[in-house]
């Protein structure tokens, strides 16, 4: 039926031997079939229908969810579902008016359709489970159909088909009220929705049919390639080919394998906004959801496993965390309140945020609370940082029903959601800061994903950083070791751009025999950055950078807790993942104070914007320009044949791009003059355009010299800066430029 | 390599308490183990080791897609390490589903022995030798002593604190050959 997908049913195989023999399996392939599509075909409609309450004039919209109805329409007729074929064939007609711009889109409506959903699911599910549509009379839908009747502006009896008009009328008396009637009747079918979902989600899941191809291609190709080896035998000439052709057989199968299995995110995300906004209508909030990171991907099994958590932790942010539009008015904020959830991978795992702009949680009652209830002595607690007191709310004993909802707001079954993330491994955090919003983070290891890291080398041994965590490397030969190392007491630190930054020797922490004679090539510097710490981890050697493939570590070598997995190397050898945070945890690296950043985007940014780090550097003679960090990617030195030009304009081709060079201060004119002269020219280049922020325009600025890093404040723009804009970095003016900044503004006001 | 008890098999083979053991060497005792609780002999393996672990884990190894975790049945013995080969089994514990891997100096062969040949610990064994010892069967050449490879798991040694890393000294007597 479906081109672009293909099913894989574990149950499939069995039900297909067995067809046969058991008559009272009620529940026919067909069925099923129609079951699993008409459901994918209600997720789509309910993402839609979230959808087209923002956007009410969109016709794209409206046709999908009528076209989801009416496949279900279509195909329950064929398969003699008479009340699914009723309750659709109203829901249709309702659909059809407001198509036709007979209705204007309403919250009303938009609800209707929702029960209509809710409705529709029922059904499927009692013939998942039953194999029967039931057809009892508390089963029937008459109270939904004339509610939907009375949305399209009809009489119940005008329309065409439906079979008991006086029970659809007396319901329509009662049904005056609309809402809350309409949806007391609708909530017991949520329950068993629910369970469907679990059910069949567990058993299915959708494959790209072209990555199911290319399955069956390397499985016939890993045959021939044995095949092969069999007939040969060891002695062959041709044996070391072959050997190389399992190897990348192997390699490509593994690697599709894995990625059938991996599911973006935005597959969970998608359950929110329905939920959200139910939850808005019976708290009386007002709240708007924002994803990002939806294409992140997460194991399959992963994502089960922390969709109950998630629920959970929206629910308690639209619940508690977001205050009521009067009290947001109170407080100077927008009276919609805003959930965001965020995915993406950090040092090792995939990290899932739901950030609320509500109240936050107050510091102290948690405190006093967590004394009263004996949790911690009131000395600790008073001894406690704003972080460590905000862990108090995943105690057990501390979150138990009401009391908290009295004290924090936040926190009703904190522990539970814990347990249920660290059942898989992962762990929680929460950040909250009064008045201004509470972040809940949950990070889940990607047990069977893939991250980029780099693998170093520390007493002998191969350990791999993600390198998400890695923020910079640096280089300390031997000669200068001793001047870059500053000291305090026993602790070392490394001066970097006049940052002091808390040295690590990874071979120290773990006890390894540093291995003398090597000493002298010097040691490499490894700027990491997680969970608010960043430190300088000393190693030995860098090694190349890998895509590593996470595997878990067995119960006795994860409680050592420095390590989130090993990896299997290119070279055939296992190397352990280092778990960023947890070392800097074990080495007594404090999380910075500073906060970076984070929930209140929204107004906070621009103030905060004004704080923002620069790239300082010198392009045109005497004078300073800058670049907002985060724009620049990299810096790179580029031999100066490298530069091409086209049409006058000089282009770099750079990992399988072409890069447009800005030159603002001629410098290549100069550097050209001195490799007239002979000389061996380097031309440095920042790469501009951050391509996580979807900035498309990415492209290349030539500079003199790169000078600094530092935080500056922009200035206003007036008469006396004569139009462009200027920052006070250190006190001196330096000129900003803004081509590739301007597009990084306002990305996350993407509404999903 | 030194394979006990061959020529018994035969004459013992027909009775219903005859059990097969997979003997291995490790300082200078012989030991053995039920072969349906090993999953297979790997033979020798580069091991990775794994620093801040306890003492009786030898590292971990790739093994079908999984990264196993090793016991090293010397360090467990409180036996010094050498630098010989040493040789890794899998161990399948069924209980606990745990996969976990044994270092030993050397795998022999498969013996059949009677069940009625199994002795008791002596009760003069140290703790740590009650632990990892489950009896012995009197052989020709001497005593097999027979061990529970589910005791072996590494989360069930690590629970029982027997082997924590400051403690040495030997589980029982033996000398290194």
């Amino acid at each position: 039926v479906r081109l672009s997908g293909a099913r894989v049913d574990s149950k499939w195989c069995v039900a297909h031997g067995y067809r046969f023999v058991s008559d009272r399996e009620c529940v026919d392939e067909l069925t099923k079939e129609f079951i699993a599509e008409s459901q994918e075909g209600l997720d789509r409609m309910e993402r839609c229908l979230t959808e087209l309450e923002t956007r009410p004039d969109d016709a794209g919209l409206l046709g999908e969810i009528f076209r989801a109805v009416h496949t279900i329409k279509g195909t329950t007729g064929f398969l003699g579902f008479d009340r699914l074929e009723k309750l659709a064939h109203a829901g249709e007609h309702l659909l059809g008016s407001l198509r036709d711009g007979r209705l204007a889109v309403t919250s009303e409506l938009i609800s209707g359709l929702l029960h209509l959903m809710d409705g529709l699911r029922a059904i499927l599910v009692l013939i998942e489970e039953t194999g029967s549509e039931g057809t009892r009379a508390g089963d029937e839908d008459g109270e939904l159909i004339a509610e939907l009747a009375m949305l399209n502006g009809q009489e119940p009896a005008e329309l065409p088909e439906i079979e008991a008009p006086q029970i659809a009328l007396v319901e329509t008396t009662k049904v005056e009220g609309a809402v809350p009637v309409a949806s007391s009747a609708a909530s017991p079918a949520l329950q068993p929705t629910v369970v469907s979902e679990k059910a069949s989600a567990d058993k299915t899941l959708r494959i790209d049919v072209d990555v199911l191809n290319r399955m069956m291609n390397l499985v016939g190709e890993l045959v021939l390639t044995r095949n092969q080896m069999l007939q040969s035998g060891m002695e062959a000439a041709n044996f070391p080919e072959l050997a190389r052709r399992l190897d990348s057989v192997t390699a490509d199968l593994r690697e599709t394998v894995m990625q059938a299995r991996m599911q973006p995110v935005g597959n969970l995300f998608g359950k929110f906004p329905r939920m959200v906004r139910d939850l808005a209508r019976t708290c009386g909030r007002d709240v708007r959801v924002e994803f990002s990171g939806q294409e992140t991907g997460l194991d399959k099994s992963l994502l089960e496993a922390i969709k109950d958590p998630l629920t959970h932790a929206v629910r308690n942010a639209v619940d508690h965390g977001i205050e009521s539009p009067a009290d947001r008015v109170l407080a100077g904020k927008p009276a919609e309140g805003c959930l965001r959830l965020k995915a993406f991978h950090q040092s090792g795992s995939v990290v899932i945020e739901v950030e609320d702009d509500g109240a936050g949680i107050p510091i102290e009652r948690v405190l006093q609370k967590a004394v009263e209830r004996n949790l911690v002595t009131a000395e600790a607690a008073a001894a406690m940082s704003e972080r460590e007191a905000l862990q108090l709310i995943f105690l057990p004993g501390f979150s138990t029903a009401a009391a908290v909802t009295t004290v924090s707001g936040r926190g009703v079954g904190m522990d539970v959601v814990r347990a249920n993330v660290e059942k898989v491994g992962g762990s929680v955090e929460v950040e909250s800061r009064r008045g201004v919003g509470t972040t809940l983070r949950l990070r889940v290891p990607l047990t069977l994903a893939i991250v980029p890291s780099l693998v170093v080398k520390s007493g002998g041994q191969s350990f791999a950083l993600p390198q998400s965590a890695l923020v910079e490397l640096v280089d300390i030969p031997e000669r200068e070791f001793k001047e870059v190392v500053q000291r305090i007491g026993s602790s070392e630190l490394y001066r970097l751009r006049e940052h002091l930054l808390p040295m690590v020797w990874l071979d120290r922490l773990l006890g390894l025999d540093a291995d003398a004679p090597e000493k002298s090539k010097g040691h490499y510097l490894a700027v990491l950055e997680a969970e608010g710490c960043r430190y300088g981890l000393v190693v030995d050697d860098l090694m190349s950078p890998e895509e590593i493939v996470v595997k878990p570590l067995s119960p006795v070598l994860r409680e050592i807790g420095l390590f989130s997995g090993a990896t299997v190397l290119g070279n055939g050898t296992l190397a352990l993942i280092l778990d960023i945070g947890a070392t800097a945890a074990r080495a007594g690296v404090k999380p910075m104070e500073e906060e970076i950043g984070g929930i209140g985007v929204g107004e906070a940014s621009v103030q905060e914007a004004a704080g923002t780090q620069f790239l300082i550097f010198e392009d045109r003679a005497r004078e300073r320009t800058a670049l907002p960090l985060d724009v620049v990617e990299r810096i790179e030195s580029v031999p100066l044949g490298q530069i091409e030009y086209a049409g006058g304009r000089p282009l770099l081709q750079y990992r399988g791009e072409l890069l447009p060079l800005k030159d603002q201060g001629n410098v290549l004119a100069d550097l050209e003059a001195a490799r007239q002269r002979g000389e061996e020219v380097m031309a440095t280049v920042l790469i501009c355009g951050d391509a996580e922020m979807g900035g498309v325009q990415r492209g290349g600025m030539i500079v003199r010299q790169v000078l600094d890093v530092s935080h500056g404040t922009l200035l206003e723009r007036d008469e006396a800066t004569g139009g462009v804009e200027l920052a006070l970095v250190k006190e001196k003016l330096t000129l900003v430029h803004r081509e590739f900044g301007v597009k990084a503004k306002g990305v996350w006001q993407e509404v999903a | 390599m030194r394979i006990t008890g061959r020529e018994k098999v035969d004459e013992i083979q027909d009775e219903s308490d005859a059990v097969s053991l997979c003997s291995l060497y490790a300082g200078s005792e012989t030991f053995g183990i039920d072969t349906s609780k090993i999953r297979e002999v790997l033979g020798e393996r580069d091991l990775q080791q794994v620093p801040m672990s306890p003492t009786f884990i030898a590292g971990v190894v790739p093994y079908r897609g999984e990264v196993l975790t090793t016991v090293n049945l010397r360090a467990l013995l409180g036996v010094e390490a050498h630098s010989g080969r040493s040789c890794v089994l899998v161990m399948e514990d069924d209980e606990a589903a745990e996969r976990f891997g044994l270092v030993v100096d050397a795998v022999g062969g498969v013996v059949v022995v009677n069940q009625s040949a199994l002795e008791d610990n002596p009760c003069t064994l140290e703790a740590r030798g009650k632990w990892l010892f489950d009896g012995a069967y009197k052989m020709e050449s001497g005593l097999m002593i027979r061990l529970d490879p589910q005791k072996l798991s590494p989360s069930r040694l690590s629970e029982t604190g027997l082997f924590r890393k400051n403690s040495n000294g030997g589980a029982d007597a033996s000398i290194d050959r």
